[in-house]
């Protein structure tokens, strides 16, 4: 117990006293490990975040229909059973899905002939816990949309849309709530994304056909199951985009899908995970073997004091512990210092690449559990190092260290 | 009266030392050192003084030995042949470490520590309190005001010095001094060996001090231990006994 006290404050004491060797070496350790932080901190931001995008973007997922055929109910059932399916939702013909007109009637701004897309729970355009329009007093617009217009969520906006029935121009005018507006990112054209209901009613309305809840008259329904031409449709995942569509092509159904772009982002992402893994395997092994080269040389270098220690009597686990507590320090100042190094290079390249970064991404970071692992492999390396070149140097006889010159 | 156990017994102890064409060889036919004996190592430099030295202190493993045991004060003999035999390095350590005291030729204090805690350390690992005693020893060599030096802002003479009371601080059963006063000019030689001498008197330690120069004629209770050279065929065989 003494010797295990004693023999640290000796460590200690040392380290501080050959304080300029001590610094050479924690510097040593830091050269090696600040450039290999900033590379897996640019893994871990850059290359992942690109991963992510590219696997989870809606817009690489999509499956969308070529022209209009016609699906019924139990089409659409069939769908959304699958389980490469995410969501499913029925649309109406393309000339019947827009609105004349959307006026913001505060800022006095419209938009004409402005898209309407189907929407409902679940999707993907929309993030978890926003506003999912339902019936036929709601709508989300895309950001360049709500942009256009001056609009807020909560705002009441005025739709039009007009017809030709019987010779006469007519227009159904009804008042919209504003219930959200989609990140730019997650679509850039301007829309608005309604329930089916009131795409539904403002195809019925361009037929001709009346729709009692809005107070829109017009002709009776006809007396059969509604079937519809188009459908919004996204795979589960980028991975079942090419199988999903096969079996939809096999159905006569032509599409339109973002296949051979992401065979080629995926190709491109497996080989740039490919060049970080061998950078970083190579700069992993360099910086073991150069901690283990110096902590093995200061050992050597120690040889003629780690003899007068033996010789005063001191056991063979205090001539591990000499080395051991050494490379401790160095190996935690070296990583302190490397991490110095890398907090202010990775704010830099976050504050560069700030401009195309989305919310909560970053081009070079490092989690906490990352930062612990470098800190944990450097403190083991350096002392299992230092323990085998103490462990050798204990097992010598006290007398044959003592009389090198 | 009778008198007491050998601290060391030696019987047939044998290092040798091999190099291309030549060998060397210690021996020790028969040695047998009493408590509180001061014994004096002479002979030419190369004769393995100090390896007789290390032996003794339990530094350097023997190649053959008969008989080879320690007995410190209040215990019984320690077979130091068979520690070595198991290669027990941390018991002979605690041996030497609580028992003796080793002044080397030069050197032998740690250059991160200053004199003073270079002279308490074997106290600290024994745990025993060193306050005063370091000061008292300190006093008597002459080294008082070198104590919160580091060992090279020291002169060589002052080391030796701080070495000797390193050897000597946690009072060991025997002092070993392997020609402490080489690299010391002459005056300063006699004066340190005298203080060496008297430490060892007042402790009643056990003194065994290699010196190829020193010849103490006046001190009637120095014994000179018999030593003798044979020279083979590419062999040179050193003998030491008493």
């Amino acid at each position: 117990m003494h010797a295990t006290r004693e023999i640290l404050r000796l460590a200690y004491r040392d380290f501080v006293h050959e304080w300029r060797i001590s610094l050479c070496y924690v510097l040593a350790l830091m050269a090696v490990l600040a450039p290999l932080l900033v590379l897996f901190g640019l893994k871990f931001g850059l290359i992942d975040t690109l991963a992510t995008r590219l696997v989870e973007s809606p817009a690489n997922r999509e499956v969308i229909p070529v022209g209009s055929r016609s699906f019924d109910e139990d089409w659409f059932e069939r769908m959304a059973a699958r389980d490469d399916v995410a969501f499913v939702v029925p649309n109406t013909r393309r000339i019947a899905a827009s609105l004349s007109r959307l006026l913001n009637p505060v800022e006095g701004r419209d938009l004409r002939a402005l898209q309407m897309i189907p929407t409902g729970p679940g999707d993907p355009l929309i993030g978890d816990g926003d506003c999912v329009p339902t019936g036929t007093g709601q709508l989300v617009l895309s950001a360049s949309a709500a942009a256009r217009l001056g609009a807020a969520p909560g705002e009441r906006l005025v739709a039009r849309i007009d017809r030709r029935r019987a010779g006469q121009d007519e227009a159904a005018i009804w008042e919209l709530t504003l219930c959200g507006v989609l990140p730019p990112e997650a679509l850039a054209e301007e829309a608005a994304l309604v329930a089916l209901p009131l795409l539904v009613a403002t195809e019925d309305y361009r037929d001709g056909v009346a729709v009692p809840e809005l107070g829109w008259e017009g002709d009776a329904p006809p007396d059969r199951p509604r079937r519809f031409a188009r459908f919004r449709l996204y795979a589960a995942s980028i991975y079942d985009v090419a199988g999903l569509a096969a079996d939809l092509e096999r159905e006569g159904i032509e599409l339109r899908t973002r296949v051979a772009e992401i065979a080629t982002m995926q190709a491109l992402d497996r080989n740039l995970g490919r060049v970080f893994w061998l950078i970083a395997l190579i700069g992993t092994l360099g910086f073991l073997a150069s901690l283990a080269a110096n902590l093995l040389a200061n050992v050597e270098r120690k040889r003629r004091e780690l003899s007068i220690v033996r010789l005063v009597g001191f056991p063979t686990t205090s001539l591990v512990l000499f080395p051991v507590a050494q490379a401790l320090m160095i190996a935690t100042l070296g990583a302190l210092a490397a991490l110095a190094v890398f907090l202010p290079v990775s704010l830099a390249l976050n504050g560069w690449f700030a401009d195309s970064l989305r919310e909560g991404e970053s081009i070079c970071q490092l989690l906490p559990v990352h930062i612990l692992v470098a800190l944990a492999a450097t403190l083991i390396g350096a002392s299992s190092s230092a323990a085998w070149a103490g462990l050798r140097a204990a097992r010598i006889e006290p007398a044959e260290g003592l009389r090198d010159v | 009266m009778v008198p007491a156990s050998p601290i060391y017994i030696c019987e047939g102890l044998v290092k040798r030392r091999a190099a291309a064409g030549t060998g060397f060889e210690l021996r020790v036919p028969r040695l047998r050192i009493r408590p509180g004996e001061i014994c004096v190592l002479q002979g030419a430099s190369g004769s393995g003084k100090s390896t007789l030295l290390d032996l003794l202190a339990m530094a350097l493993r023997p190649d053959a030995a008969d008989s080879f045991s320690f007995r410190a004060t209040q215990r019984g003999p320690t077979d130091l042949r068979r520690l070595w035999q198991r290669h027990d390095l941390d018991s002979l350590g605690r041996l030497r470490g609580a028992h003796v005291g080793y002044v080397l030729q030069t050197g032998g204090l740690l250059s991160f520590l200053t004199a003073r805690e270079n002279i308490e350390l074997s106290c600290r690992l024994l745990g025993r309190k060193s306050i005063g005693l370091v000061e008292k020893l300190a006093d008597r060599l002459g080294i008082a005001p070198q104590l919160d030096k580091y060992p090279a802002q020291l002169s060589v003479g002052e080391r030796q010095r701080v070495a000797i009371a390193r050897a000597m601080a946690h009072q060991p059963s025997v002092v070993l001094a392997d020609e402490p006063t080489a690299s010391v000019d002459p005056l300063n030689a006699a004066a340190i060996l005298e203080l060496l001498l008297e430490l060892a008197r007042d402790t009643g330690a056990t003194a065994i001090i290699a010196s190829h120069d020193w010849r103490p004629k006046q001190l009637p209770d120095v014994h000179v231990l018999e030593h003798r050279i044979e020279r083979a065929e590419g062999w040179t065989r050193s003998l030491f006994w008493n």
